[in-house]
């Protein structure tokens, strides 16, 4: 399967049939999340009307985690079978996940202060999102550090594989540390805890922003690939000059 | 529509982080729409020099 779709144009095939539809499916499921998680969905009866920020900050926070074990899974995939495609996709996602990461910060900040009081507490799980984002930042930065590609996707694969480690720790640090930040509520033994009335925008909202991921990675690589293809081309192509020789120019003098 | 918008007096919260969650999202499709339409410009100038 992997391998399949490791070939460009099988790849770029499969792209295009399928990112007017992810980009329909993104733009339907943020609607419906919205209209559910703004208009239909019930207050809570401690936090009120705060709650409303849980379906843009859960979602945000989970895909910035999601993204990170997709880069390292891709760097992986590009370090056994030396997958070009996985390099390009690892590449295209580390932005998307430092943007996702951002504002899963951001959003838990505005919904800290009301809840908590505070914008920011060096509290474990708070903490290690921040270093998510370092990461993500270092390993943009590690891609564009050199001039040779091959150098750069060498030590990005590396970088991406050593950051792993931080995902458990974000995970599990509510239950390893005392935390400010509550337990966790959707992935746990007995099922959410959290009110099916609640959990629909959640889970459309958490659709949508996997949706947008996938249309951007989706066009990202393809991009890649047909400005590599237009490179190749011109590589092979005969040079000519830019204005055509006059003919008989030389005897005229 | 104001009691809508107000969020049970939590309003400036709740909005800031929908609009700032809204700013980075369309900046991201934004972005990468310009850099589509860029390719498509370009490869359709080096198709007319082929």
């Amino acid at each position: 399967m992997l391998s399949y779709f490791s070939n460009p144009i099988r790849f770029k095939n499969l792209a295009m049939r399928l990112e007017p539809v992810v980009i329909a499916l993104t733009a339907t499921l943020l609607c419906a999340g919205l209209l559910f998680g703004l208009v239909f969905s019930p207050a809570d009866y401690q936090q009120g009307d705060t709650v409303r920020l849980m379906y843009i900050h859960v979602p945000a926070a989970t895909l910035a985690l999601g993204v990170y074990v997709f880069i390292a899974f891709m760097s992986a995939i590009a370090f056994v079978w030396r997958h070009t495609l996985a390099d390009l996709a690892a590449r295209r996602a580390a932005p998307i996940g430092a943007a996702f990461t951002f504002l899963a910060l951001f959003t838990g900040a505005v919904w800290g202060k009301p809840t908590w009081g505070a914008w920011w507490v060096w509290d474990a799980r708070l903490t290690s999102m921040l270093v998510l984002l370092f990461i993500y930042l270092g390993y943009i930065a590690v891609w564009r550090s050199s001039h040779d590609p091959m150098r750069s996707a060498k030590f990005a694969r590396i970088v991406a594989l050593v950051g792993l480690i931080n995902i458990p720790i974000i995970k599990f640090s509510v239950d390893w540390w005392n935390s400010l930040h509550q337990p966790a509520s959707l992935l746990k033994a007995g099922g959410p805890s959290i009110h099916p009335s609640m959990l629909t925008p959640l889970f459309l909202m958490m659709a949508a922003y996997g949706c947008l991921f996938a249309w951007l990675v989706l066009t990202g690589v393809r991009l890649d690939l047909e400005k590599a293809q237009i490179r190749r081309k011109r590589e092979r192509a005969p040079s000519r000059p830019v204005i055509a020789p006059i003919e008989g120019a030389h005897s005229n003098g | 529509m104001v009691e809508f918008l107000s969020m049970g007096g939590h309003g400036g919260y709740i909005w800031a982080g929908y609009g700032v969650s809204a700013l980075i999202l369309t900046a991201l499709i934004i972005n990468r729409y310009g850099e589509l339409r860029e390719h498509k410009k370009r490869s359709m100038i080096i198709d007319g020099e082929a």
